[in-house]
């Protein structure tokens, strides 16, 4: 059965002054793909994530999300899109501090109003149970832990269900553990039919991937999908992805 | 929406203490300051109502009958008169004060005193220090003073007479010392108001011996110029320390919305609009002013009677009325500060909307959006070193910017209180429309002055004039006329030694001193018709 995209990239190009960071990419995502970019530094990776994610809008080209060109929104649709039907999950948590872990995952649900605050609590904790949160839920951010604050921003980022969650470099200030902690709970997600985008420079979340694009000099140089994860053939995974990125250049 | 407001300001806690802070400063001296000043007219108002004060007031030192003369006047609607003595009485603080003493208490609902005894106007008791118990010499008549009373009409701290009550029998033995001057004080209405009140008398036969003391204008301005000066500087006062408040809210927004923007920036990546950002913004910096606002509001209940009062001592008067909140006053201040303060926030929210949602990746908002604080080196086409020194005067100007504008404020009102102070040094009477002194004269001889008067009224009239009483002493072969002032005129000049400070300390004029070859510390032998005393060479 082949699966329909979410987002259509259409020659999308990025330039900052006169220097180029994007140039003509076409993409598809795909519902339900773990899709993981990579790429050395400054090719362009966290640009096409911001660029696909409506965080920055591109130089030229399309995002097609549900036959709408989401370049041309204003604010207010934007911001209605952001709220509805996407979640971001940031390298370094973006959690606001002067809110408690509760206060922070509902946020996003207290702002889209679809639903009451009691459901929205309601659910933030069923998230934050879920994922292995739920004696931190009246706690400070500052006294959580760097696993412990991204779970949170997991939590937050799936509060109002959203279509597709993005993420930017996810385990990138984390420790080994802490970040395994983290790619578990996306590859669940992710399972349980969440669409990921994720941008990473580790190899171990990218792992996870059933589809990884690689990106050199702003522009889309590897495209390969991959079976779904399975932990029990990770050794064999490993392998595989490595030699790609080998050929890639990595 | 709450929460987001408490996350945006919590790193400002203390910029948003200085804004409530300044807010309430500045609409507390502003509310207060009005409220008072309103209530200072319109009681002014009722206590001019409720005493029927004249239009007029003249002052005659002579015996004449001059209700009769001046009740013939054309335009005059009726008048009544007075008679007493006017006598120089020492204050405490060295100062002679000008006593119209009287034993008429009509019109001011004052029982008599005892025999010796005076009672005072209530502005020689805040000014001068006189206080009930006191004694003084009245000729050789030793007065004590049993109290004081409010006089909207002679208490005032503009008139050059105070005025005293005393008993009957006690008029009688100050009127019969020798040498006292009879006084008379006439209390003229006109049938209308008079555009010039020197006018009114144009036709009086002894106009020229009338010393026109006040008019309606007069007392008007009298009673309201003070605090008018004193409430004007307070409110530009507080104005300034408003527009401070002001330039800290925009200072604070600017530097807090650079310091915010990745959590800004975050805010939209969940879905936060501009509109909802700014809003956020705008009710807490608004919630600031409120809250100094609220403060002050409640606080002018008591601040605006304790002004009250001391804008009421300033007419010379202590018994003020309690005042109520003025809701006019309180509802334009409210609004006039809250609108600017909301122009100032919406302005200064302009960058909100530049910030993309892309700043909340860490390490990218430079590449996105350049800060106003930020140097763009390669862009720039200033040489480096200007460039450079241009970034850190931006940069701390807002440090101490705040500093700065306090300190103005202060050296601002310094400058303004000293202009004033030297504007109205000696211009007193021309500015509340007495007529000014153009010529003193020096004789001891009544029939000469009288005479005089009369010549110089040919070549040009005589709106008014009067004279202070004097002493005559004998030096020498010389009769010379002894002034004595409440205060030194400043026309005259002090050329050495001091001001006449001690009971017998002389000041003797530059030709005088060289006549009698005199120098500053001699002693010399004073000589008049009742006294033989020796007095201390002050001045030169």
């Amino acid at each position: 059965m082949s699966k329909s995209n979410i987002i259509k990239v259409q020659q999308l190009s990025k330039h900052y002054e006169n220097h180029k960071i994007l140039e003509n990419i076409d993409l598809d995502i795909f519902e339900s793909d773990f899709t993981v970019i990579m790429g050395p530094s400054g090719a362009g990776k966290s640009t096409l994530l911001q660029n696909i994610s409506t965080m920055d809008k591109p130089t030229s080209g399309k995002v097609i999300f549900n036959q709408q060109d989401l370049t041309q929104f204003t604010d207010k649709k934007l911001s209605q899109f952001r709220k509805k039907d996407i979640g971001f999950i940031f390298q370094s948590f973006n959690l606001i501090e002067h809110l408690s872990v509760l206060e922070n995952v509902c946020l996003p649900g207290l702002l889209l109003k679809s639903e009451s605050k009691q459901q929205v609590i309601q659910r933030a904790k069923q998230l934050l149970t879920g994922l292995g949160l739920d004696g931190h839920m009246d706690q400070a951010i500052t006294h959580l832990s760097g696993g412990q604050k991204q779970r949170v921003a997991i939590a937050r980022s799936l509060i109002n269900q959203p279509k597709i969650l993005f993420a930017d470099e996810p385990t990138g200030a984390l420790d080994s553990t802490a970040g395994i902690e983290v790619l578990d709970s996306l590859t669940l997600n992710n399972q349980n039919g969440q669409t990921i985008v994720m941008v990473t420079h580790d190899l171990k979340a990218a792992l996870r991937a059933d589809r990884i694009l690689f990106i050199k000099d702003g522009k889309i140089f590897g495209d390969r999908n991959f079976t779904p994860y399975d932990a029990s053939q990770i050794k064999a995974r490993r392998t595989e992805i490595e030699s790609w990125l080998q050929e890639m250049g990595w | 929406m709450r929460k987001i407001i408490k996350s945006l300001i919590m790193g400002q806690k203390t910029f948003m203490v200085t804004i409530a802070l300044l807010t309430f400063v500045s609409a507390l001296t502003s509310m207060t300051i009005l409220t008072a000043y309103r209530a200072n007219i319109s009681q002014y108002r009722s206590a001019y109502r409720t005493d029927q004060l004249p239009d007029v007031l003249v002052k005659m030192d002579n015996d004449n009958d001059i209700t009769t003369g001046i009740k013939s006047l054309k335009n005059v609607k009726n008048v009544t008169s007075k008679v007493g003595i006017v006598s120089q009485v020492m204050a405490k603080n060295d100062e002679n004060v000008a006593l119209f003493i009287s034993n008429d208490v009509s019109n001011l609902n004052l029982k008599v005193p005892d025999n010796h005894k005076i009672i005072l106007s209530s502005y020689l008791k805040s000014s001068d220090n006189f206080k009930v118990g006191d004694t003084f010499k009245i000729g050789q008549q030793q007065l004590t003073v049993q109290g004081f009373y409010d006089d909207h009409l002679l208490g005032s701290p503009l008139f050059k007479y105070k005025q005293g009550i005393v008993s009957k029998e006690t008029m009688q033995i100050l009127q019969s010392q020798k040498g006292q001057q009879k006084s008379q004080l006439a209390f003229v209405n006109a049938v209308k108001k008079a555009e010039n009140s020197s006018n009114l008398l144009s036709d009086y036969p002894d106009r020229l011996q009338a010393d026109l003391i006040y008019d309606k204008g007069y007392i008007q301005k009298a009673y309201t110029m003070l605090p008018t000066i004193v409430a004007l500087v307070i409110i530009l006062a507080a104005v300034f320390l408003f527009g401070i408040c002001l330039f800290v809210m925009r200072f604070a927004l600017l530097s807090g919305i650079d310091k915010d923007r990745q959590k800004i920036a975050t805010f939209k990546t969940l879905g936060m609009t501009n509109r909802q950002v700014n809003l956020a913004y705008v009710m807490s910096y608004l919630g600031s002013n409120l809250v100094g606002l609220f403060g002050a509001v409640v606080a002018s209940f008591w601040t605006s009677n304790l002004a009250f009062k001391f804008f009421w001592q300033l007419n010379g008067l202590t018994s003020a009325q309690h005042v109520p909140i003025n809701i006019i006053i309180v509802s334009i201040i409210t609004l006039i500060m809250v609108g600017f303060s909301t122009i100032i926030i919406l302005l200064s929210l302009r960058p909100v909307g530049s910030i993309s949602p892309a700043a909340a990746f860490q390490g990218s908002q430079s590449k996105v959006i350049s800060s106003s604080g930020h140097l763009k080196l390669t862009k720039s086409k200033m040489p480096l070193q200007i460039a450079l020194a241009f970034k850190d005067y931006r940069q701390k100007i807002g440090h101490y910017m705040t500093f700065t504008l306090v300190i103005s404020l202060f050296v601002f009102l310094s400058l303004m209180i000293m202009t004033l102070n030297q504007g109205f040094k000696g211009k007193i009477n021309g500015l509340f429309g007495l007529p000014s002194v153009d010529l003193i004269m020096q004789t001891p001889n009544d029939t000469l002055r009288h005479e005089s008067l009369q010549k110089i009224n040919t070549i040009t009239p005589i709106k008014s004039s009067g004279y202070n009483q004097e002493t005559k002493i004998l030096l020498s072969k010389d009769v010379i006329p002894v002034h004595r002032y409440s205060q030194i005129p400043h026309e005259i000049k002090v050329l050495s030694g001091h001001q006449p400070k001690q009971s017998k300390d002389l000041l003797l004029s530059s030709n005088l001193m060289k006549t009698l070859h005199l120098s500053v510390g001699q002693t010399v032998r004073v000589k008049t018709v009742t006294n033989d005393s020796c007095w201390y060479v002050s001045n030169n």
